[in-house]
């Protein structure tokens, strides 16, 4: 593979992405072999030794913000033609389809907000109780001083409880927050993952045409 | 070499190829080469995320009729670097943990499992 054959192929690999994104790719590579052409590699050498534009293709994708990627979405979709009655069936069933396929999503976006929802709950009912724990306590502190013996030491007390308990339940909830974080992070992973395969499928499936066309 | 534990070396080590002045894409390959195994396709993306970061500025040197980018590490990469070092004095202290158990007689670590269950019982 020579040098444009090989910048043709990352290019086309990262169609769809911002041009700004593809040129300072390219210009990477470009100075890459360059600069082991300077050191004495001929360019098949050198366009070799960088690796195949698939898996730099990807590696590139794989960095890519989930929005960018999804925006970025099939320039080369494969054009299938759509039977008639695969049509009439889509078009007659969608008093069906349609609403289940909106329940779906829509039940899996509010149990992700929901998790959310009672992490940050749990995070700000902590807090809360940490900080009306210390002032009940200093509050209490003045009623022992202004006379109320009895009431003012129950008080105390249960405020310093108040503040015991939010700093024991600051731990788990800490670690509940720190894997929410990593789960979805996991999830945009195996998410753009999926994308990064559809797309390589079906450019492979346009060479393929182009192929037979030719 | 666990992925995830490389994936986080590698930062430190593109960090630490630009810690005494700033360095360019190939060179920066060639010194970290002989401690990790990189490639300009892992290179590139680290080299993003770092900028993006904050961690390293990129300015366009000319180099030979053409223009060759130059990556300088920037005050909050260089206390990545710092972090790094202080993180690593606590894994040491796990590696020696570590392998003290595995040079240990087999026998040796009887007795200390029993202790360790008188440990509950109480």
């Amino acid at each position: 593979m020579n040098r444009n054959e090989f910048m043709n192929e990352i290019r086309s690999r990262l169609t769809g992405l911002p041009e700004a994104d593809i040129q300072k790719t390219l210009d990477f590579y470009n100075e890459a072999l360059e600069d082991r052409m300077e050191d004495g590699l001929s360019e098949d050498q050198a366009v070799e030794a960088l690796g195949t534009p698939a898996e730099i293709a990807d590696k590139v994708l794989m960095e890519t913000p989930l929005p960018t990627l999804v925006k970025a979405q099939p320039a080369t979709e494969p054009k299938r033609k759509i039977k008639a009655w695969e049509i009439v069936l889509i078009v007659l069933g969608a008093p069906v389809w349609l609403p289940i396929a909106i329940a779906v999503f829509a039940v899996g976006l509010s149990l992700a907000l929901a998790l959310i929802a009672v992490v940050l709950a749990l995070i700000f009912a902590v807090f809360a109780a940490a900080i009306g724990g210390v002032i009940a306590a200093f509050g209490s502190l003045v009623g022992i001083i202004m006379g109320e013996g009895t009431t003012g030491l129950l008080e105390f007390a249960a405020s310093l409880l108040v503040v015991g308990l939010a700093v024991l339940l600051f731990i788990p909830i800490k670690s509940g927050a720190v894997w929410l974080v990593e789960m979805m992070g996991r999830m945009a992973t195996k998410i753009k993952m999926r994308f990064i395969a559809r797309r390589n499928k079906n450019s492979q499936m346009t060479d393929n045409e182009e192929m037979k066309n030719a | 070499m666990d992925t995830q534990l490389k994936r986080g070396l590698l930062d430190i080590c593109v960090l630490a190829a630009i810690k005494t002045e700033p360095s360019y894409g190939y060179k920066i390959i060639k010194d970290v080469k002989p401690y990790l195994t990189i490639s300009e396709s892992t290179l590139y993306p680290i080299l993003r995320r770092l900028e993006d970061a904050g961690s390293l500025t990129v300015q366009s040197v000319e180099h030979n009729g053409r223009l060759r980018k130059y990556y300088e590490i920037t005050a909050l990469g260089r206390n990545k670097l710092i972090d790094f070092t202080e993180e690593w004095k606590e894994i040491m202290s796990i590696y020696d943990y570590v392998t003290r158990d595995q040079n240990a007689p087999a026998d040796q670590n009887e007795p200390e499992a029993a202790e360790g269950s008188t440990d509950e019982q109480e």
